[in-house]
């Protein structure tokens, strides 16, 4: 019966690494919840807030402002370059919707990632969407290692679309008073940032 | 001797892979490192896992479903699109991933594939081909972008890939099966088949004793 | 390897090939058959409105009755195979053992599915119908559903490799077990038996099946699971269906096998494989290899002609194995002084119900015929033909073989066959006639000018049901023998 023996034991071995496989791949994937890095983002940051780094950001007019200077006040972020023919219109409408719905006390702020982004190309996106400090301001920010440890911190990923422009994962930010990252949104979801805000305030 | 020369080739292609103007090239694409490194890496891992099979794999028969099954799980984790991003992002998880290839997922197969009977081996591509077609479907019929670190296109392309390498898997099997020849037994077998009496069957032309290991279990 | 064997089935009997397992997968079978005809008959009465049946239960009983079917024959038509190519090849009846869990697990599943759960879009779980029940069931009704069709699907890779395993090793690969040696190659070799040539095609024909069918079902799972991953509906359509065409027409070529060993035993004249023989079976695997890849590229594009030949050949591609055994069975009892009894009778039933059960199928294969006959109940009508009179009859004489301890002396009761064949027959025509008046299938009310058809089905439908129960019956009263014996 030397054969039912090593029988069990294959059968054994097999149920473990099983057990070991699932372990991985549930592990890997936050329980089914996160195959790709964006899931996993927003889980993560849902989960623990993340502090954002210092960075000074310059905006159309040429004013600098620090971006502690939005503590004590919730503030919705987006991550834009100002030439993109795509996606970064559907974030600047969804701004555009939030500037009406969300109340007085929320600012907006759209950063660029792109170095080449001057005031004068700030200023194109800021029109075109109707954007006006304080309410809602379009920024760059001329360190590179700041702009990178802020986009890093806020897990923004950019990469050269081939074709002089970018492709990048977009979304909205929820900063809350004490200058974290706490929620991130798909950009259609305003209805869900309205009601993340309006839940904090209640 | 085979053994050490397998291993050595098996270390050439996991060297090449990670060989920095080679890897830069492979990494930069998604098709290109899911099918061109991904597949080096595991291969030298597998020449060797073949290799040590070979040397010290006696009575191991029971682990071949489970290395078969622990190495494609490995493979599998590298394949979701979060650690590929997670990968791209950090250099600590490119180096682990490289090892976790060759070790944890090469090395398991090989010593698995050489181990196996007919009947696992078949199970195994069985099992192959439907994964890699349904995951490349996925990835083709997918509205959103997977990878952060890719383009669309990429993965688009990625996904007929694998379409048609299940589709080359599936054939090239079938075929190899009508041939017969060496897929018919696990590469230890010769060594370790015993002559066991030829079952009396009446038509049977030639009645050949056959290879005892099948799902996994072996006569010692 | 005997012992090997042995050991496998954790038995003490040197070379007992299985012989319990077989016993077992007859057993369940025979009951599940008889339950399924059941199902069909409340379907018939219903459709006859001589009971009330809520529209809601007539599609569970239809997508129960359709997998229960399908599974039920290939448990029943496997069972055949393996005793018969078990004496040709070395087989390890672990792999028996192993179908059989995974069959009961999954059909356990599919119940559960479909009666608790309310799964009903039929068998064929044709795409997008799973997802979309208009509030019948929910997804995790479908998901359940389906993986019980993955489980029993990998029960019968199992099996399938465990065969093409010892065809390999002992003919050399599957393409001597298919004679090809002898075909192509002029060799001088003797050619495999009939029964290792039908189970090497099995075996191609079958995994290659079940690796579509797997591919489909885990797609249609995940896009239950996720709705944004759409399926092309025209891919789907393809990969079901060559799953479930190349899988049912399987089931015949494994009953086959009794066909091949019984008919030689019983006139006392060998059938030998010749060269026609050979070239027929590889001819319709061929067919079967060549509509393969075709029905996977669907998606990329699909010209007109490619779904007239596809069509044409999934529908014909059995025809030149029925021919050589149809032939060949004429051949060895024409003038053998058989003395007809109820084994021998089925067998020849068996070959009359799979021959004439082709052609409905050449009929409905006619693309002009097509436009009229599709979808109406000509389609159950050509396969319960070839099901009923001819898979069936296959495992009812193999059931009383066994129960008559496998001697082939003739001890009468071809009575009850031939009334079998005369109630089997009333009945599936009653769907060819519904059929050709333009009835559609799968109904489960029908206009008052058709209940004529639907109550005639009724009456020979319960006539099928109780000799079907006579030949189960025989069997199963003499399980506690075999087992004994086995
Ligand atoms: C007494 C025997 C049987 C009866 C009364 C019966 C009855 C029925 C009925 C009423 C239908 C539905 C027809 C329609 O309106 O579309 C049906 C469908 C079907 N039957 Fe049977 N049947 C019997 C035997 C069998 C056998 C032996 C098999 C296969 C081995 C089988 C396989 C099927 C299949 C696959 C379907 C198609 C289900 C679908 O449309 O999804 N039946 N049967
Ligand atoms: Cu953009």
């Amino acid at each position: 019966m030397a054969e039912g023996g090593r029988g069990r034991l294959a059968g054994a071995a097999t149920a473990a690494a099983a057990a070991a496989a699932l372990a991985l791949l549930a592990g890997g994937t936050a329980g089914g919840r996160a195959f790709t890095a964006e899931a996993a983002r927003r889980l993560d940051i849902a989960a623990a807030p993340r502090a954002l780094p210092e960075v000074v950001l310059g905006d159309p007019t040429g004013a600098l402002v620090p971006l502690s200077a939005y503590r004590g006040h919730p503030l919705v972020m987006e991550f834009v370059y100002a030439t993109c023919p795509d996606l970064c219109l559907t974030l600047g409408t969804a701004f555009e919707r939030l500037d009406t719905l969300l109340p007085a006390g929320v600012a907006l702020l759209s950063v660029s990632f792109d170095p080449a982004d001057d005031t004068e190309r700030l200023g194109w996106f800021a029109d075109r969407h109707g954007a006006r400090p304080p309410r809602w301001r379009v920024a760059a920010i001329a360190d590179p290692a700041a702009r990178e440890a802020l986009l890093a911190r806020a897990g923004v990923v950019v990469i050269p679309d081939g074709a002089g422009g970018f492709v990048h994962n977009a979304a909205l930010y929820l900063v809350d008073g004490a200058g974290r990252l706490v929620a991130v949104f798909d950009p259609e979801d305003t209805e869900g940032v309205r009601a993340a805000l309006a839940a904090d305030a209640g | 001797m085979r053994a050490r020369t397998q291993a050595a080739i098996g270390a050439g292609l996991v060297l090449l892979a990670l060989l920095p103007p080679v890897a830069g090239r492979l990494e930069a694409r998604l098709p290109l490192q899911v099918l061109g490194q991904y597949p080096l890496l595991v291969a030298g891992g597998a020449l060797a896992g073949a290799a040590l099979a070979r040397r010290h794999g006696r009575g191991a028969g029971w682990s071949a479903a489970a290395a078969l099954l622990a190495g494609a799980a490995v493979l599998g984790f590298w394949m979701i699109p979060r650690w590929i991003d997670a990968a791209v992002a950090l250099p600590s998880v490119r180096t682990l991933r490289a090892l976790s290839l060759v070790l944890a997922a090469g090395l398991p197969l090989g010593w698995g594939w050489a181990l196996a009977g007919p009947v696992l081996r078949g199970f195994a591509l069985a099992n192959a081909v439907p994964m890699l077609a349904v995951t490349g479907w996925i990835l083709l019929v997918v509205p959103a972008r997977l990878c952060n670190s890719f383009l669309v296109e990429d993965q688009r392309l990625l996904g007929r890939l694998q379409l048609a390498l299940a589709l080359a898997i599936l054939v090239a099997a079938v075929l190899r099966a009508l041939a017969g020849g060496p897929a018919q037994g696990a590469a230890t077998d010769r060594r370790m088949r015993r002559a066991s009496p030829p079952i009396a069957s009446p038509q049977a032309p030639r009645a050949t004793n056959t290879s005892p290991s099948g799902i996994g279990s072996r006569k010692p | 390897m005997a012992e090997a064997q042995a050991a496998a089935t954790g038995g003490t009997a040197a070379m007992d090939r299985g012989r319990t397992w077989v016993v077992l997968y007859l057993a369940t079978t025979g009951v599940v058959i008889l339950l399924m005809m059941v199902f069909g008959l409340l379907m018939r009465l219903a459709q006859s409105e001589w009971i009330v049946l809520d529209p809601a239960v007539f599609y569970q009983l239809l997508t129960v009755h359709g997998i229960g079917m399908v599974g039920i024959a290939a448990l029943g038509g496997i069972a055949i195979l393996w005793h018969f190519l078990s004496a040709h090849v070395p087989l390890r009846s672990a792999a028996l053992a192993i179908n059989l869990v995974l069959f009961l697990v999954g059909v356990v599943m599919i119940l559960w599915a479909v009666f608790i759960g309310g799964f009903a879009p039929a068998w064929t779980f044709l795409y997008p119908l799973p997802a979309i029940s208009g509030g019948v069931w929910e997804p995790w009704a479908g998901v359940l559903d389906l993986t019980g069709v993955l489980l029993i699907g990998v029960g019968f890779l199992i099996l399938c490799l465990e065969m093409g395993r010892a065809i390999v090793a002992s003919q050399g690969g599957l393409g001597r077990g298919l004679g090809w040696h002898v075909l192509f190659g002029g060799s001088t070799d003797k050619p495999p038996a009939p029964t290792v040539v039908a189970g090497t095609m099995v075996v191609i024909v079958t995994t290659l099946a079940l690796v579509a069918g797997a591919t489909i079902v885990v797609m249609t799972i995940l896009n239950l699971l996720f709705p944004s991953l759409a399926i092309d509906p025209l891919f789907a359509k393809n990969m079901i269906y060559f799953f479930g065409h190349v899988f049912i027409n399987a089931t015949i070529y494994m009953g086959v096998a009794a066909v091949y060993e019984l008919l030689p035993r019983i006139t006392g004249r060998p059938w030998k494989a010749s060269r026609v023989f050979l070239g027929a079976w590889t001819l319709s695997t061929t067919m079967v290899l060549i509509i393969f890849p075709h029905h996977l590229l669907m998606d990329f594009a699909m010209p007109r002609w490619t779904m007239v030949l596809g069509q044409v050949l999934s529908y014909v591609n059995s025809f030149p194995v029925l021919a050589v055994t149809g032939l060949g069975a004429l051949a060895i009892v024409h003038r053998s002084g058989i003395r007809w009894d109820l084994v021998s009778t089925l067998l020849l039933i068996a070959m009359f119900g799979w021959m004439a059960g082709v052609i409905p199928a050449v009929v409905d294969a006619t693309v002009s015929v097509n436009y009229v006959m599709h979808n109406t109940l000509w389609v159950p009508g050509h396969f319960h033909f070839y099901l009923l009179l001819g898979l069936l009859p296959m495992i009812f004489a193999f059931m009383i073989h066994l129960a008559r301890d496998e001697d082939v002396t003739a001890r009468g009761g071809d009575l009850t066959a031939i009334l079998y064949l005369l109630f089997g027959l009333g009945f599936v025509a009653m769907f060819l006639m519904g059929g050709w008046a333009s009835v559609p299938r799968r109904w489960a009310v029908h206009m008052p000018e058709w209940l004529v058809w639907d109550r005639i089905a009724t009456v020979m439908a319960a006539g099928v049901i109780v000799l079907a129960g006579v030949f189960v019956a025989i069997f199963l009263a003499r399980i506690p023998r075999l087992l004994r014996h086995g």
